[in-house]
C-alpha cells in the first residue's frame, strides 16, 4: 500500500530552461539551451556515475544497479566520492555530480521541500519536488523506512497486530529503540493523534517495549520481533528508488533498473546489507543475488 | 563550465520535439504542478426574451465545448502521441484524466418575468497543469540524443470534478431596442 505524503501547500517549482541546462552539466554529460528558450538538449557523454553514502543498504544498491546496467551495456563507474547521508547524495544526482544513485522516498522530499504535494500520491510528489532532467525512476518494494517492532511475547501478551492495537494493551507502554532519533520515527504525540495510543518516551532504549528501528536492522530477524503494520500511514514512506539524471535514463537503462523492483523486499535488502555489513563486497553480494533470480541476462 | 549554444539554425523548434514524441526512442511527460479552478464566466445558449405580460417559462438549448490549450499556442488533439503522452503522464502522476476537446449539451428550462430577457451564464471547470518533456532520441535529432521541452503548461475541462464549475441563470429587463426587435 502507499501510505500518504503530508498533505500540504508549499511553493510551487519553477522551472526553467536555464536551470535544466546547468543541472545536467554532470559527469559524462553535457546540456545546453537552444535558442528557443523552452527547450534544452543534454547528452550522455560517458560512463554512468553512480554514488552512494556510506550505509551497506546504498553500497549494495548501488552495486545492484551498476550489475543491471552493465548486463544492460551501458557503462558505469562507481563514483570516488563517499557521500555522507542519503540526503547527500541525491543533492549530488541533483547538482550533476553523479549521475544515478539509491534514494528514498521521504528522505528526499525532506531534502528538497520546495515543490507541491499530493497526498497519497508519492510519485506525483517526487515528480512535483524534483528539477528538470531528474528523474525518480519507480521504486522497488523495499523500505528503508522505520518500522515499530515488539517481542513475539509482547505481541503474544497484548494480541499486538498493528499500531492501533496498542490502545488494548492495558497498561503504559514504553516507546524507543536505535531509529527513535530518526526524522521517520513517530512520537508519543503522533501516535496518540493517529492511533488514541498512550506511550512512554524511552529515548533509544533496546529495553523499551515498542522498539522504532531501521527496517533493515538486523535484529529485527535475529530477534524475531513483530513488526507492527501502520495503517493510518503515521511513518513516512521510504521506499529505495533511482533517482537518476535524465541522460543516464534511456529506455534500456529504465527497464535494466526495473528488473529488481519486485523481487528487491525489505527482507531481501536486509539480507543484502547483512552479508555486506559481515565484509562481503557489495558487487559480489549484489551479482550472486541477482544471478540466483535471474535478473541478469 | 558553460552549457554549449546552439544556433537557431541546428535547433529544433518546440511543435518538431513534441511532434517527435511519435517515433522517439522514450518520450515521457513529468508533471510538476496541477491545479484545478473555474474558468472565465460566458454565456451559453442564446438569450430568450419574454414579450408576455406574466412570467413564462422558457426552455434554452445549448452545448459548451472546452478545448485544450497551452502556452506554446501549437493546437492539440487527441490523435497526437505527445498529448497522449501528457495525458498518461497526467493521469499517471496525478490521476486525473484529460481530454482534447470536451462538450456539454443541455436543456435548461428557465422562468422569465415578463418584459425580461434571460440567459444562462457558465463558469466551467477546468485543470492544469504544468511540467517539461523528456524525449530521447536513438540517432541524433538537431545534433543530440536527449532534448527537453521545459514549461509545457496545458488546461482543460475537469473532467473528473465536473461540479466544481457553476452555470447560472441570469435575466433582466429588456431594452426598448431589445422590445422593438424581439416582442413585435
Amino acid at each position: 500500500m502507499w501510505c500518504s505524503v503530508t498533505p500540504g501547500t508549499r511553493p510551487r517549482l519553477r522551472l526553467a530552461a536555464a536551470a535544466a541546462c546547468s543541472l545536467a552539466l554532470l559527469t559524462g554529460c553535457a546540456a545546453g539551451a537552444s535558442s528557443e528558450p523552452d527547450t534544452a538538449h543534454a547528452d550522455r557523454q560517458g560512463p554512468t556515475v553512480i554514488g552512494t553514502d556510506a550505509s551497506a543498504e546504498s553500497r549494495v544498491t548501488a552495486a545492484l544497479y551498476r550489475e543491471l546496467l552493465t548486463d544492460a551495456g551501458q557503462p558505469v563507474r562507481m563514483s570516488t566520492t563517499g557521500y555522507a547521508s542519503p540526503a547527500a547524495t541525491a543533492r549530488a544526482v541533483v547538482a550533476g555530480r553523479i549521475g544515478l544513485a539509491p534514494a528514498y522516498e521521504s528522505t528526499l522530499l525532506r531534502t528538497f521541500p520546495d515543490g507541491g504535494t499530493l497526498p497519497g500520491n508519492m510519485p506525483a510528489t517526487l515528480s512535483m519536488a524534483l528539477p528538470t532532467g531528474i528523474d525518480a525512476l519507480p521504486p522497488a518494494a523495499a523500505e528503508h523506512g522505520v518500522v515499530l517492532a515488539v517481542t513475539r511475547a509482547t505481541a503474544r501478551r497484548h494480541a499486538l497486530h498493528s499500531l492501533a492495537d496498542l490502545a488494548g494493551a492495558g497498561r503504559r507502554l514504553t516507546l524507543g529503540g536505535s531509529a527513535s532519533g530518526d526524522p521517520d520515527a513517530p512520537t508519543p504525540s503522533s501516535l496518540r493523534k493517529a492511533y488514541g495510543v498512550t506511550l512512554s518516551g524511552a529515548g533509544t532504549s533496546a529495553n523499551a517495549d515498542v522498539l522504532a528501528l531501521r527496517s533493515t536492522d538486523p535484529v529485527i530477524t535475529r530477534d524475531r520481533l513483530v513488526v507492527l503494520t501502520d495503517p493510518e500511514c503515521v511513518i513516512p514512506p521510504e521506499h529505495v528508488f533511482p533517482l537518476i539524471q535524465a541522460p543516464d535514463a534511456g529506455l534500456a537503462a529504465r527497464k535494466a533498473l526495473a528488473r529488481v523492483n519486485a523481487a528487491l523486499t525489505t527482507d531481501q535488502l536486509a539480507a543484502l546489507a547483512s552479508a555486506v555489513d559481515a565484509g562481503r563486497s557489495p558487487a559480489a553480494t549484489a551479482r550472486t543475488w541477482l544471478r540466483s533470480r535471474g535478473l541478469l541476462g | 563550465m558553460a552549457a554549449p549554444q546552439a544556433s537557431a539554425a541546428d535547433s529544433p523548434t518546440t511543435k518538431e520535439l513534441l511532434d517527435a514524441c511519435s517515433w522517439a526512442d522514450l518520450c515521457e511527460f513529468h508533471a510538476t504542478d496541477y491545479w484545478t479552478y473555474t474558468g472565465p464566466k460566458h454565456q451559453v445558449g442564446s438569450t430568450a426574451y419574454n414579450c408576455a405580460s406574466q412570467t413564462n417559462q422558457h426552455r434554452i438549448d445549448w452545448a459548451d465545448t472546452t478545448g485544450s490549450t497551452n502556452t506554446f499556442g501549437i493546437s492539440i488533439s487527441a490523435e497526437y502521441k505527445w498529448f497522449e503522452v501528457f495525458t498518461v503522464g497526467v493521469s499517471t502522476t496525478y490521476s486525473h484524466s484529460w481530454e482534447a476537446s470536451h462538450t456539454d449539451t443541455e436543456s435548461n428550462t428557465v422562468n422569465i418575468p415578463a418584459g425580461y430577457k434571460g440567459w444562462i451564464e457558465r463558469g466551467t471547470a477546468k485543470q492544469q497543469a504544468k511540467g517539461w518533456y523528456e524525449i530521447h532520441f536513438g540517432k541524433r535529432f538537431y545534433g543530440h540524443y536527449i532534448w527537453y521541452v521545459n514549461n509545457y503548461q496545458s488546461s482543460g475541462f475537469n473532467k473528473d470534478n465536473p461540479n466544481t464549475g457553476y452555470v447560472n441563470f441570469k435575466d433582466a429587463p429588456m431594452t426598448s431596442g431589445e422590445r422593438a426587435a424581439h416582442c413585435n
